[in-house]
């Protein structure tokens, strides 16, 4: 401070400003902590800090055998507890070389979808509560509640299903349940009107949204962006198309790919993505197969001695689980490579230069869940 | 109307009473005294109606109940919450400028207070019935924000500062388009004076009368009033998703509750004044036309009390901002000072231009 | 109404030079990396605009007036959305009353994941045969058997279930135990509340005192 010149009196000495968002604030949905450089309202520098929610998720598969640890996946991306899940089983049954049941691989994947509409509805109504509309947010969880009581009652639970597991799923789902989705899907499709006029079509909304928070098509693949983060920029990047898996080949669904990169495209491929999901499921509905659920498998899963990759596509992105197994009940490492951490990185280049209002209209598109930053 | 007691008797009443006991002096600081408790303890009980009204209409928008807990229909929720801010602690966070901290809600208050004077609340009964009444209270309600730039400044946090910062910048423009549509009105009616004025739409309510010029008029100062309030979607100096609690994030107990209550008089204030200048005050809603029919309507009007009146349109002003601060998105900075800029000043600049037209030509009705 | 009102009041005023730098906002809004860029890209084009065409501020006031009404057609959508939920007395409420409404609408569902119990039938008898497989299966460590050696009638030495402690605190409800179990003899019930104050009050023991195996029915039983 002394060395620097005393301005003139008729020179106003301004000065930037750090500003800790978080890792209590009610921006960032969980306990991440970004520093921000500030001059005035303008966003000079971001700097987000992670750890605070570390649970050493990865570290304690290793001391866990095969089955046992797939639950704890659930409480990474809380948000896609089923897809995480089923990314777990999936490179479990690869390693096995198990084939599942017809009846399985559908569950799967309608369970799948039904977790990525719920997670796009709560994503749609915390986006807007971000922007400042807390309506919408009641309105998202009043569909997402509808969804959950599927889980509830097919699954036992309603967050961390632990329902996907390597063979099949645990229980059969109620003889009930190809009605009830349909019923919840007509129910969702009527609501989807509400959505365009509370939000979408919303002057402010589009204005707060559109040309803000640019992230290009080279940056999103530098910064290894995935799911609709990724899409808006205009990468291709759908795991479900590009590395099929439990039949997503077999289905009709476009990967929904939009050039604008910015805020207002990430809103509009999460929303094309909730419809997609709808026509994902209505397709396995209609002709939904019988038969068993679950392939009997040992109690205890020993994985040959090798390397293991799966990946699979869950709400926010690719998520990848990696096992090194060196032949006995536990893997020797596990590493999950998880969508919101390689998220985290488009934080900065979207939104250095704008308002700090903009900064969570960023962090609300590029949708982050905090826990599945840290693992 | 025989049996309607007016409010000028029950004053002239208190005002004979007063004399007969007291000299004329005293009468007058008793006077001054008893219409200040009066007027607080109305818009106390206004304010105590909003909050309530606020969360059931939130509550009901959003598919909920709203509070339901504290007696029938949790009708006494605000009485509670009073009661927990008032024996939580007030405390100022360390390095805090001290004084400033302490007296910016109080200062506040005052000033919000202060613009109650020239209001006009039934006829014949106005706290200070001056002939630039309308004058006084432009004058005042731009001098609320320097409470929350005081207190965001001393508050030593780097949310509130913004928050104070934003604020400041958002008061000061949206005064220009909110003094534009209260000149509008001012123009129409021909006065400065609140009773003159609502005087004025005896036959009429200026948002009739005064043709597409007050309807567009009366918008803009909807639209700028909200801002002023530093209601949603104007509420970037608080702006929960981004600043916390903005100017307020470090008062806790009664200063927090000041600031609350604040805000609501502000609206109330602010709808007041709406409702005067578009709307006709206390007066009933006549139509300005001479035909039998319409003398029949105008006279079954009057027997509705002008108190029902004036707080019914009072509160369907606040219903409004409520039902703007639950359905829209927040703007940004940039794009709340372009929207006045940009948008509500010229609109404005051109409004007043065309209603003075049709005053010229006497055009209005 | 009120933006035909606008409409025409601009239209008749005739000012249209007020508004010839309007232009500029609308072409901002091409993304940039960050805001500089675009700034300097909404420039060029508007020098560019201003070159080719004279009435293209004519233009620009319709498109500006075109913007307030559609902000405000669009503003009035979502008002009336709200005004509906608002005004609709039989709404489907997302909210529950929780505590009031425990004994009556509540809906838990069947299979939700409540507290692991072990069923025991009339004559006191439960089907665990002690086995460990849910205490294996548990991640948690949450299950602890305690099984006895009790020499039978015939005089073999037999394990029986002594204890079933159950850790109520550290279970996550992942349902593997009763999914390793050969028996059927756990399952879980669909009760949902289930904290108390002390956390020593979450260990439970699941079999009841007295309580024995369930014998099973013999080959000749079963084929009879």
């Amino acid at each position: 401070m002394e060395n620097q010149p005393t301005p003139s009196p008729t020179e106003l000495r301004t000065e930037e400003f750090v500003v800790n968002i978080g890792p209590q604030h009610p921006a960032t949905h969980g306990v991440l902590r970004i520093e921000a450089t500030l001059d005035g309202e303008t966003v000079k520098n971001i700097l987000p800090h992670l750890g605070y929610i570390h649970r050493g998720i990865e570290k304690m598969t290793e001391s866990m055998p095969y089955k046992q640890s797939i639950y704890l996946t659930s409480r990474m991306d809380y948000l896609s507890a089923h897809i995480n899940n089923h990314a777990c089983s999936l490179a479990i049954e690869n390693a096995l070389g198990i084939e599942i049941p017809a009846r399985a691989k559908a569950i799967r994947i309608i369970m799948d979808e039904l977790q990525r509409l719920t997670s796009h509805e709560l994503w749609w109504g915390s986006c807007a509560m971000d922007i400042g509309a807390v309506t919408p947010f009641f309105l998202g969880f009043r569909d997402r509640e509808r969804i959950l009581e599927i889980f509830e009652a097919n699954t036992g639970n309603r967050l961390t299903m632990h329902y996907i597991v390597p063979g099949g799923v645990m229980r059969d789902v109620l003889p009930t349940f190809v009605s009830d989705v349909k019923e919840l899907l007509k129910k969702i499709k009527g609501y989807r009107h509400e959505y365009d006029q509370l939000i979408t079509g919303n002057f402010i909304f589009q204005h707060r949204t559109q040309g803000i928070g640019y992230l290009s098509k080279e940056q999103a693949i530098s910064l290894a962006c995935s799911g609709p983060v990724a899409r808006a920029s205009g990468v291709s990047c759908d795991v479900r198309k590009h590395y099929p898996y439990d039949g997503y080949e077999k289905l009709d669904f476009k990967e929904v790919i939009d050039y604008g990169c910015d805020n207002w495209a990430r809103y509009l491929v999460h929303m094309e993505e909730m419809t997609q999901s709808i026509h994902i499921i209505e397709q396995l509905l209609d002709n939904f197969p019988t038969g068993d659920f679950r392939t009997k498998i040992k109690g205890i899963i020993k994985l040959p001695e090798g390397e293991y990759y799966q990946r699979v596509e869950t709400a926010r992105g690719e998520l990848g689980v990696y096992i090194v197994a060196d032949g006995s009940n536990k893997p020797y490492r596990m590493k999950f490579r998880t969508p919101s951490f390689s998220n985290l990185g488009a934080v900065k280049p979207t939104t250095v230069g704008l308002k700090i209002a903009d900064l969570m209209a960023n962090m609300s598109t590029i949708d982050l869940v905090v826990p599945d930053i840290d693992r | 109307m025989i049996s309607m007691i007016e409010f000028t008797d029950i004053t002239a009443w208190i005002h004979s009473l007063l004399l007969s006991v007291l000299t004329p002096t005293w009468t007058y600081i008793v006077e001054l005294a008893l219409s200040g408790v009066t007027a607080l303890v109305v818009l106390l009980v206004c304010v105590i109606i909003m909050v309530y009204m606020e969360r059931k209409v939130a509550g009901f928008m959003q598919l909920r109940w709203g509070p339901n807990r504290v007696g029938p229909y949790g009708i006494f929720q605000v009485i509670a919450d009073v009661i927990k801010l008032l024996l939580k602690e007030s405390f100022s966070p360390n390095r805090a400028d001290k004084v400033m901290f302490n007296i910016a809600p109080a200062l506040a208050l005052c000033v919000s207070l202060m613009a109650l004077a020239p209001i006009s609340w039934a006829p014949g009964l106005t706290m200070w019935d001056t002939n630039i009444g309308i004058l006084f209270i432009t004058a005042i309600s731009s001098m609320g924000v320097i409470g929350i730039l005081m207190a965001g400044w001393s508050s030593n946090n780097k949310y509130s500062l913004i928050g104070a910062m934003r604020s400041g910048a958002q008061i000061v423009s949206y005064e220009l388009s909110a003094g534009l549509s209260i000149i509008t009105a001012v123009a129409l009616a021909g006065t400065l004076s609140t009773n003159g004025i609502i005087q004025s739409q005896a036959d009429g309510w200026w948002i009739l009368k005064g043709q597409i010029p007050a309807i567009i008029a009366f918008l803009i100062y909807v639209i700028a009033s909200t801002a002023e309030c530093n209601r949603a979607p104007f509420d970037l100096a608080e702006a929960e998703s981004e600043l916390t609690a903005g100017y307020h994030t470090e008062y806790a107990g009664m200063q927090f509750g000041i600031f609350y209550l604040n805000e609501y008089i502000n609206m109330a204030i602010v709808s007041i004044i709406a409702s005067t200048l578009f709307l006709g005050g206390w007066m009933p809603f006549h139509l300005p036309f001479d035909y039998p029919v319409v003398q029949t309507f105008n006279h079954i009007m009057d027997f509705i009390p002008t108190w029902m009146w004036f707080f019914g349109k009072m509160f369907l002003i606040i219903f409004f901002m409520m039902w703007f601060r639950w359905t829209f998105p927040r703007l940004r900075i940039d794009q709340l000072l372009k929207l006045e800029w940009k948008y509500l000043l010229p609109i404005s600049i051109v409004n007043l231009l065309f209603a003075a037209v049709i005053i010229v030509l006497h055009w209005h009705l | 109404m009120f933006c035909i009102g606008i409409y025409s009041s601009l239209k008749k005023t005739g000012e249209l030079n007020l508004y010839s730098s309007l232009q500029e906002e609308k072409l901002n809004i091409k993304p940039g990396s960050n805001g500089t860029n675009s700034v300097k890209l909404g420039k060029c084009h508007l020098i560019l605009a201003q070159k080719k065409i004279k009435n293209k501020q004519m233009k620009s006031l319709f498109n500006y007036i075109k913007e307030v009404i559609y902000a405000f057609v669009s503003l009035a959508k979502g008002l009336l959305l709200t005004l509906r939920y608002f005004i609709t007395i039989k709404k489907v409420n997302i909210t529950e009353e929780y505590p009031n409404n425990r004994t009556t609408t509540i809906s838990v569902k069947e299979r939700f994941y409540g507290e692991v119990v072990l069923p025991h039938n009339e004559n006191n008898e439960h089907k665990c045969t002690a086995c460990t497989l849910c205490q294996m299966a548990c991640p948690n460590n949450s299950i602890q058997i305690i099984s006895k050696q009790i020499e039978t009638e015939d005089g073999k030495k037999k394990r029986v279930l002594d204890k079933w402690v159950y850790h109520l605190d550290s279970c996550t409800f992942c349902y593997q135990c009763i999914d390793a179990c050969p028996q059927d003899a756990i399952e879980m019930k669909n009760s949902f509340e289930l904290s108390v104050y002390d956390r020593t009050k979450l260990i439970y023991q699941l079999n009841r005192p007295g309580s024995k195996l369930k014998e099973k029915p013999t080959v000749k039983e079963q084929q009879s």
